[in-house]
């Protein structure tokens, strides 16, 4: 299916198969793998048929993450539907802790795609526009890559193994420090936000770093409370009474 | 007379009213016309060829999400309105692609489909709206 996928395309579809595993998680096993077979058949079909017709690889990648997106109250629905009609041994408690655990990870996850999309944007402008920057930025070019890459590394967690507690965890770590060493470099706050709003950071000095700062802090902030509010990883399941 | 649009099928649009148990609401009669006009041109029918469908037919830029698209393909098997079965997989492999759950219009989802409110038999997917 994802043979011929770009890397975004293929981290679109990744990204879907992750959300769709985790809201089937814990039903009965007919139902999560035929929900997750039919998926996977649509997923390639759209992707076939975005082929076929020259949407842009970028496109195709957004056009997939926002079917996905726009479902996701449904997803969540149709998965309390099943649990109360295969009647599993779920009690009224646990399945509001569940659902709730989910839309917690869904915001989330919002919050971790921005971030990372943030740092692999900065990284990825920075490689092509300035690359000397980059390999001379020195600890805080390290450490800004290190800083995406482990925001990735959340982002696919949260979706995936080891769970989403451990996903914030790490976010929660990451994801300031990205925001925080966003503006090293003037090179990398046009790169991150623009020509305007670089104008106005660098102009206004202070507003710039506080607009930053409080993203860093924010961010940190929402993960950590995600990471204490979620339910240990591998305890997102049914409970049994 | 308003175009019924993706975001107005959805079952979760503010402005649509919680549905009563046992009625047909907005997105399963699209489902069910999209699946008659396939069936009626010898296609197959699957999750992805509906939503092209509807989107053609309400000339919509967006592919029904596949929360909404699939959620209420369930609800329609459920209730006897359509019935599923997965494609042989030596189809699929032939074709190089992962195997279609392929549906079919049952005689109570074409009887449904044809004795639709007077308000959305008019038109596929034009429907009154207040």
């Amino acid at each position: 299916m994802t043979r011929d996928a770009t890397r975004g395309e293929r981290l679109a579809l990744r990204m879907i198969e992750g959300w769709v595993r985790a809201y089937t998680r814990g039903l009965e096993r007919d139902v999560a793998d035929d929900r997750v077979a039919e998926l996977r058949s649509d997923l390639a079909e759209q992707h076939r048929h975005q082929r076929e017709t020259g949407t842009r690889p970028s496109f195709a990648a957004v056009a997939l993450l926002s079917r996905s997106a726009r479902g996701a109250a449904a997803d969540l629905a149709w998965r309390s539907r099943m649990v109360r009609a295969r009647r599993q041994p779920m009690t009224s408690r646990s399945l509001h802790e569940w659902t709730t655990g989910m839309r917690r990870v869904f915001w989330l996850l919002a919050v971790a795609v921005i971030t990372s999309a943030c740092g692999v944007f900065i990284l990825l402008r920075l490689a092509i526009l300035d690359a000397d920057a980059l390999a001379s930025g020195g600890w805080i070019a390290l450490a800004l890559t290190v800083a995406t890459m482990a925001d990735v590394a959340g982002l696919t967690m949260l979706v995936g193994r080891p769970g989403p507690r451990a996903g914030a965890m790490v976010l929660a770590v990451a994801s300031p420090v990205t925001f925080w060493l966003a503006d090293y470099a003037p090179a990398i706050s046009v790169a991150a936000f623009g020509t305007t709003l670089t104008a106005a950071i660098t102009g206004s000095g202070v507003v710039g770093l506080a607009i930053l700062a409080a993203a860093g802090s924010g961010s940190a902030w929402l993960f950590l409370r995600g990471a204490r509010r979620l339910p240990p990883d591998g305890n997102t399941s049914s409970r049994r009474e | 007379m308003h175009l019924l649009t993706n975001r107005k099928l959805s079952s979760y649009s503010v402005s649509m009213a919680r549905r009563r148990e046992g009625q047909i609401i907005g997105i399963e009669y699209a489902i069910l016309d999209a699946a008659l006009a396939l069936q009626g041109d010898g296609a197959d029918v699957y999750g992805f060829s509906l939503a092209r469908r509807i989107a053609e037919v309400t000339d919509s830029s967006s592919l029904t999400a596949h929360g909404t698209l699939y959620k209420a393909l369930g609800r329609m098997v459920e209730r006897g309105l359509l019935e599923s079965s997965w494609e042989p997989a030596e189809s699929a492999e032939d074709a190089g692609r992962p195997r279609r759950r392929l549906y079919t219009v049952t005689a109570e989802g074409a009887r449904a489909a044809a004795s639709r409110p007077t308000a959305t038999a008019a038109g596929t997917v034009k429907v009154a709206l207040a």
